[in-house]
């Protein structure tokens, strides 16, 4: 019994020494680290600040944990700067060596080193550093694929746009929040590439994504798709709904009318086809409007109370008769929409 | 005697085995957020127009000190679109009348939703400005629950973020916690964000601007506590989606789910940790794909209780909402439909934090008796207590560790050295006094004492 207590204790008084020696290692590597980043950075960003304003010269900095520390610097600065200072900071770090360096490590074995090389290379974004992303666009990792084709996406081309809306379809699943960033580049950058992904041929989750997109950035061209997406299933057509009311989309008034008053969808739906229509403010959605103050669903009613308060006189004729003669459920909610 | 010791022995294992691999994927799960989270990714989320907007809600319960300061810094986070939703909960000081003259509010006609029940609202009020701040002032409901089943109804946002008044947020703090929504909008559910102990801090005008340890043993232990729980569990079970706990004190969750499973239960004191569980279960049941993620970066600083009356009325609270959550949720322990959640964190809850105060506590006892009695040589009990001790301690060097690749709050070498000091001295009496405290949730629990708030100290320089 001895015996063994005594070799626990011994096994763990090791375990606890290799931890102890682990933590110690990894205080001295993250001391050094942050000794180094106070070293190096205000002479990075002064020299980074002298040669953009035209008056230094930058050499390459001496060591791998100086260069580091170099290039998070002008990352940083690049995410600030527009125009010309930004092409010329890019073009300054594909000189010092920097490109070359993160497309060898876009193809590196660890995915985190992947993923952080695909995110400096499409930040800096020039011609070396989009021919190396070229070659990440089958990386098996998805946010390498996704980052690599948002560059692309955001410089623009034809083919840059088709592999967007090829890995868009491809990782809609696997990673929606980096499809969302592409889709949002492409969306922002080439618009008019963006109609595959509205129609029904894309896949659901893409479709989504283009969607939200397209209503977030107001893309009245595509208006059309979105209301033949109002008869979709819910969670599309709510999305459709927002992005139309965003728009302002006139033509589509009759769609959503009809959206909100269709018993057989579900309340959130309906609440953001009612929305909408306040927001585009048609006064013809003024009596559906009117009629969804009688809701058993109290956000619907919110929804259709706040609408019509958007929709003006024909609006606050009907809740004015709804605070004397409407259905009880929506009378307060008429009443304090109409209160100053 | 023999079976007891057997017990104990079992207990040790299980809890030795459990918490190595929850520690071992907290390393891994850490080295991931580290390599994978880059501050490109972060500003992107902040300049997206698809970046869900956040409703913040804050309880307040005579605030009237910290409340400006608070409101304040939260207006100024880092973030696309917030609300702030204060929630005056009856407060007997001027809470109220101190946002009203300091944000200029007046009065609203503001329906209030049905959602989510909660005491009487007795007033509405929003700033004639574009602030989007927004005071509801209600009916005590006697507690933290029922003010933010309020917030809740009254938050017009997909998501929202839970607060304590006196919680100081770092600038990011929302917006990190946000990303995992951002990443995955369809299937995260929850996050939960690193919490840490701000007792000691250089702090001004509602901001840590100097991360310090604190002077006070009680919270420097705490320190440890926090370490431990944060970076070497909650990182951990979040790993294998078996995180049964986001803290009242910083969380974010998706609005509509939180009202689909029925919001905060008011009739409990572990609201937050039930919360959790029955939305483990309703995703569950449903076969919705869900995930609920803790992130070891974003910072809430909060004051830890310093004297020992506070902190063992802290530690009563906990024990007494771990029972509660079990015996609603007691079903899904050991269950296989409700995987992680249900096979290995309710059964680790049960028998580590539950079961764990009165094993540990007879094991000190018996122990002891044995050695008085004769029955355990002297040999045998110094290795007894050799064991308990250094697992205790590779433990918590494991977790200051990951702590330290994440990276560390308390980088100097003093620090660390007085982490590793408390690390060891706390096994000989604070965690035996912790463990007798938990125990007396219990009596409460039968008797239903009515929890007090903690006893506050104010965190401000």
């Amino acid at each position: 019994m001895t015996g063994v207590l005594g070799g626990i204790v011994l096994a763990m008084l090791a375990l606890l020494v290799a931890g102890g020696l682990a933590d110690l290692a990894m205080r001295f590597a993250t001391v050094r680290r942050a000794r180094r980043e106070r070293r190096v950075r205000p002479a990075a960003e002064a020299g980074i600040a002298e040669y953009l304003a035209g008056t230094g010269t930058v050499r390459r900095a001496g060591t791998a944990g100086e260069r580091s520390v170099w290039l998070t610097v002008a990352i940083e600065a690049m995410l600030d700067l527009r125009g010309e200072e930004r092409v010329r900071l890019a073009a300054l770090l594909d000189r010092l060596g920097y490109v070359p360096r993160q497309s060898i490590l876009l193809h590196a074995r660890r995915v985190g080193v992947r993923r952080h090389a695909a995110e400096v290379l499409a930040i800096i974004a020039t011609p070396a550093a989009l021919s190396a992303l070229t070659g990440g666009l089958d990386d098996p990792d998805p946010l390498v694929r996704c980052t690599c084709a948002r560059a692309l996406a955001k410089a623009g081309g034809p083919d840059g746009a088709a592999m967007a809306i090829t890995i868009a379809q491809r990782d809609a699943l696997a990673a929606p929040g980096a499809v969302a960033a592409l889709v949002l580049v492409l969306g922002q950058n080439q618009p008019g590439a963006l109609g595959p992904l509205l129609g029904p041929a894309a896949r659901p989750a893409a479709r989504l994504i283009a969607v939200r997109v397209a209503g977030a950035l107001r893309l009245a061209q595509y208006a059309v798709l979105l209301r033949d997406c109002l008869a979709d299933e819910d969670g599309l057509a709510a999305a459709s709904a927002e992005g139309l009311g965003a728009i302002g989309d006139i033509d589509s008034v009759a769609a959503l009318t009809l959206l909100a008053g269709s018993a057989g969808r579900s309340a959130p739906t309906r609440a953001a086809a009612a929305t909408a229509l306040g927001r585009i403010g048609d006064d013809s959605a003024a009596e559906v409007l009117g009629g969804l103050l009688g809701s058993a669903d109290w956000a619907l009613r919110a929804a259709a109370a706040v609408a019509l308060g958007e929709l003006g006189p024909s609006g606050a004729a009907v809740l004015r008769r709804a605070v004397t003669a409407g259905p009880e459920p929506g009378r307060a909610l008429a009443a304090a929409v109409l209160t100053p | 005697m023999i079976v007891f010791s057997y017990l104990v022995v079992g207990f040790f294992a299980a809890f030795v085995l459990v918490n190595s691999l929850v520690l071992v994927l907290a390393g891994v799960q850490v080295r991931r957020y580290v390599t994978g989270t880059s501050n490109s990714a972060l500003r992107r989320m902040l300049r997206s127009p698809l970046t869900p907007p956040v409703s913040i809600l804050v309880p307040a319960f005579n605030e009237s000190a910290v409340i400006v300061d608070s409101v304040r810094s939260l207006l100024a986070l880092d973030y696309r679109v917030l609300e702030i939703v204060v929630v005056n909960d009856g407060s007997t000081d001027d809470t109220l009348q101190r946002l009203i003259d300091v944000f200029g509010l007046r009065a609203v006609n503001r329906p209030t939703p049905p959602f989510l029940p909660h005491t009487q609202v007795r007033g509405v009020y929003a700033p004639d400005s574009s602030l989007r701040l927004l005071v509801v002032d209600k009916e005590n409901g006697g507690g933290k629950a029922d003010s933010l089943n309020a917030a809740i109804n009254f938050a017009s946002f997909p998501l929202f973020c839970t607060l304590d008044a006196d919680s100081i947020l770092e600038q990011d703090a929302v917006a990190r916690a946000v990303l995992p929504f951002v990443d995955d909008p369809e299937r995260t559910v929850a996050t939960g964000g690193l919490i840490r102990i701000a007792n000691g801090c250089l702090i001004e005008h509602g901001r840590v601007v100097q991360a310090r340890l604190p002077t006070s043993p009680y919270a420097m232990f705490q320190v440890l506590e926090y370490v431990r729980g944060f970076f070497g569990s909650r990182t951990g079970w979040s790993a294998i989606n078996g995180l049964l706990i986001v803290s009242g004190a910083f969380g974010v969750f998706r609005r509509d789910l939180v009202i689909e499973v029925g919001g905060y239960r008011t009739d409990i004191v572990g609201e937050d940790l039930e919360l959790v569980t029955r939305l483990h279960r309703t995703c569950r049941r449903a076969g919705r794909p869900y995930r609920i993620v803790y992130v070891p970066e974003p910072i809430c600083w909060t004051e830890a209780p310093q004297t020992a009356r506070a902190l063992r009325s802290q530690r009563r609270r906990w024990y007494r909402g771990s029972i509660e959550a079990l015996l609603i949720h007691w079903r899904m322990v050991g269950n296989p439909r409700y995987r992680a959640a249900g096979l290995v964190a309710l059964p680790a809850l049960l028998l580590f934090e539950v079961l764990g105060p009165w094993i540990e506590v007879s094991g000190y006892l018996v122990t002891l008796a044995a050695f008085l009695l004769g029955t355990l040589s002297a040999t045998t009990f110094v290795l007894f207590v050799a064991i308990s001790v250094l697992y205790g301690l590779i433990l918590t060097i494991g977790a200051i560790a990951l702590e330290d690749a994440a990276p560390s709050l308390y980088p100097a070498w003093a620090q660390l050295r007085r982490l590793w000091w408390y690390a060891l001295i706390e096994n000989f009496g604070y965690r035996q006094l912790m463990q007798i405290w938990r125990i007396g949730g219990l009596w409460e629990l039968i008797r239903k004492t009515k929890w007090e708030p903690l006893e506050r100290r104010g965190l401000s320089a």
